[in-house]
């Protein structure tokens, strides 16, 4: 073993000044943070599409039972984004029914299961789409029970948040279809309405807050009285 | 002329030099060089021929990736009601066949439907074929392997089929332990070539 | 030069390491294998998203409907109460395995036979799921019921709770269930229970 590793030495030329001497590269330090970066970017787009997207996640508005909340939500159509504007009033929770009756589902609830009802207040524009509009209860051990939603077992899917007669418009989905336009022979929705849906919750529960959701991440947050 | 001459001989001389001077592993690689490019006339260089499609008939059982498949009749009707009911302009082309999953998993319809066309008699055929039952006309949609059903492969035409024969071709659908196109293991792939391709006689029916 | 030798001798290691890694450490079993609880007929097995319980098990080789459907072998069809415990729940997969470990899938060609279940939380769901099988598959049959659909390389219900219910089919059995001729009238799937009429 020398003294001197040989490419730590300084290298002298063969007329004797010494050049500059060579070092092992460094650019893979710069070069490690840049590649984990890259990889987590990559690998990322996971987190939107199975967590963001696929959930409750973005709380666009709250207030208390029995006070009118303003919501506008961004969403888009098949002519671009457009802004879902409503104002909303939780009057409060209807009785216990041991029978749960909806358009197409009519049975009796078991398990300690009842039906309540969910009165809510709207003030709408009748040009604006609400209806796929799902509610949720959730308890205070964080339960969800939810009526509305396109893969729920029971009760209405599109007409929960508008009066069944007179839903209003809905989110054009080609672009042949022209927003706010209804349906042949269908009156427009009054300006203001309310509705009570019935969702099949425990008997014993004690509901903490309600959430009126159109399209995840979305939701507004009603907050019952404890 | 002689500088000429000269000038060759002088730059055949350096390259004498120049290839003597390489090790014997170059040398070696470049005579199969040289002796593949001396066979490029005679085919050297051409790709393999792909083998001609099979020759398709009726009650002949083929196989479609892991589908055998054994067409009975070509039937063109003007619709199949409940299952299909194309536009009065329109007609459904059935191919009336029995179909079997052989090896050990299920698989979806798709891996058969995806890979059948028909051609010929100046129509147009609407994208892919559907998959029925005879027997109650439900859907098919999930094979099981190792069970043998009786299905309609239906096309819809834009018109009445001229003619009396339909051309059927199957492509080719591999079976790779790692796809990478989709990444998945263990897929069944169709390819862009015809494996199977016959002019069947077609029934009509009203 | 001795140098170049010991990082080329590094490099050449750490590919070894990483070979040796990928083929004898079981990856694939933490990264992708789904968390099984077993269970029997008639006795609910708790996931963490459900409850799901096997009431019932029917060999015969006509399910009764409109129209009537006849199997290719016999229909195995199972009868299930499934519950969500804690938040709606779609519940996509739905597939046997048998004695040889091979999956057979759901027809979706009875028009009462299921082949997914949406879950309201807490509301009891009545569903049964009707396999086309052969003689081969029935005898140990396990029903398995998952969140995720069965896809070839199951990678659907990756990391999630899965119930793996024996079906109590003994190979002694299979030759008299394959006899059976009775048909089969399933009901629709839903929050009613069989027998009971919707209100």
């Amino acid at each position: 073993m020398s003294a001197t590793p040989p490419d730590v030495r300084e290298p002298v030329a063969e007329d004797g000044t010494a050049t500059v001497p060579r070092r092992p590269s460094r650019w893979w330090i710069v070069a490690v943070p840049v590649a984990i970066v890259t990889m987590l970017a990559a690998s990322g787009y996971r987190v939107p599409v199975f967590w963001w997207e696929s959930g409750q996640h973005h709380e666009i508005a709250d207030g208390e039972a029995e006070e009118w909340v303003a919501v506008a939500e961004q969403t888009s159509d098949a002519h671009g984004d457009l802004t879902r504007r409503y104002s909303v009033r939780l009057a409060g929770l209807g009785g216990a029914d041991p029978a749960y009756v909806a358009r197409f589902d009519e049975f009796r609830l078991a398990d300690g299961m009842v039906a309540r009802t969910v009165r809510l207040d709207f003030r709408a524009d009748p040009g604006q789409s609400l209806k796929n509009c799902a509610l949720t209860l959730v308890d205070d051990e964080g339960r969800q029970y939810r009526v509305g939603h396109v893969h729920d077992g029971i009760g209405p899917k599109t007409r929960v948040c508008v009066p069944e007669e007179t839903p209003g418009p809905g989110l054009p989905i080609i672009e042949s279809e022209v927003r706010g336009r209804l349906p042949e022979g269908e009156q427009p929705r009054p300006r203001e309405w309310s509705v009570s849906p019935a969702i099949a919750v425990p008997e014993n529960a004690t509901f903490v807050e309600l959430r009126i959701s159109f399209e995840d991440p979305d939701y507004v947050t009603l907050r019952l009285p404890r | 002329m002689g500088e000429n001459v000269a000038l060759g001989r002088g730059v055949l001389r350096r390259a004498r030099t120049y290839v003597s001077g390489r090790p014997t592993t170059q040398k070696a690689g470049a005579g199969v060089a040289a002796a593949l490019l001396a066979s490029a006339p005679f085919g050297g260089l051409a790709a393999v021929p792909e083998p001609p499609p099979g020759t398709l008939r009726l009650g002949q059982p083929i196989q479609v990736g892991p589908y055998e498949m054994v067409i009975d009749q070509v039937v063109e009707l003007p619709d199949l009601a409940p299952a299909v009911t194309p536009q009065p302009s329109e007609r459904v082309l059935v191919l009336d066949a029995h179909v079997t999953l052989t090896g050990d998993r299920p698989e979806y319809a798709v891996t058969l439907t995806n890979h059948v066309t028909v051609a010929g008699g100046g129509v147009e055929v609407e994208g892919r074929p559907s998959l029925y039952f005879v027997e109650d006309s439900s859907r098919m949609s999930g094979f099981n392997p190792g069970l043998t059903y009786r299905l309609a492969l239906t096309f819809t035409t834009s018109g009445p089929w001229q003619g009396d024969v339909v051309t059927v071709r199957t492509n080719l659908v591999e079976f790779r332990e790692e796809d990478r196109q989709t990444l998945d293991p263990d897929a069944w792939v169709g390819r862009d070539e015809v494996e199977w391709q016959g002019s069947l006689p077609l029934v009509r029916r009203t | 030069m001795r140098r170049t030798v010991a990082s080329a001798a590094l490099v050449i290691a750490a590919m070894g390491l990483g070979r040796l890694i990928n083929d004898h450490v079981p990856l694939g079993d933490s990264a992708d294998r789904p968390f099984v609880s077993t269970g029997e007929v008639g006795r609910p097995v708790v996931l963490d998203y459900a409850e799901v319980t096997v009431t019932a098990v029917h060999v015969t080789p006509t399910v009764m409907g409109n129209p009537a459907s006849a199997s290719g072998g016999r229909w195995l069809v199972v009868d299930t109460e499934l519950l969500a415990r804690t938040r709606p729940t779609l519940m996509s997969g739905f597939f046997l395995v048998d004695a040889q470990d091979h999956r057979w899938i759901a027809s979706t060609r009875g028009s009462e036979c299921a082949s997914s279940a949406s879950l309201s939380t807490g509301v009891r769901h009545y569903a049964s799921f009707c396999f086309d099988v052969p003689r081969r598959a029935l005898g140990g049959a396990r029903l398995v019921a998952t969140r995720g659909a069965w896809t070839s390389h199951e990678s659907e219900f990756r990391r999630d709770a899965v119930a793996d219910v024996d079906l109590g089919i003994a190979g002694s059995e299979v030759d008299d269930l394959w006899a059976q001729q009775e048909p089969l009238d399933v009901r629709e799937s839903g929050p009613v229970p069989p027998g009971e009429a919707r209100r």
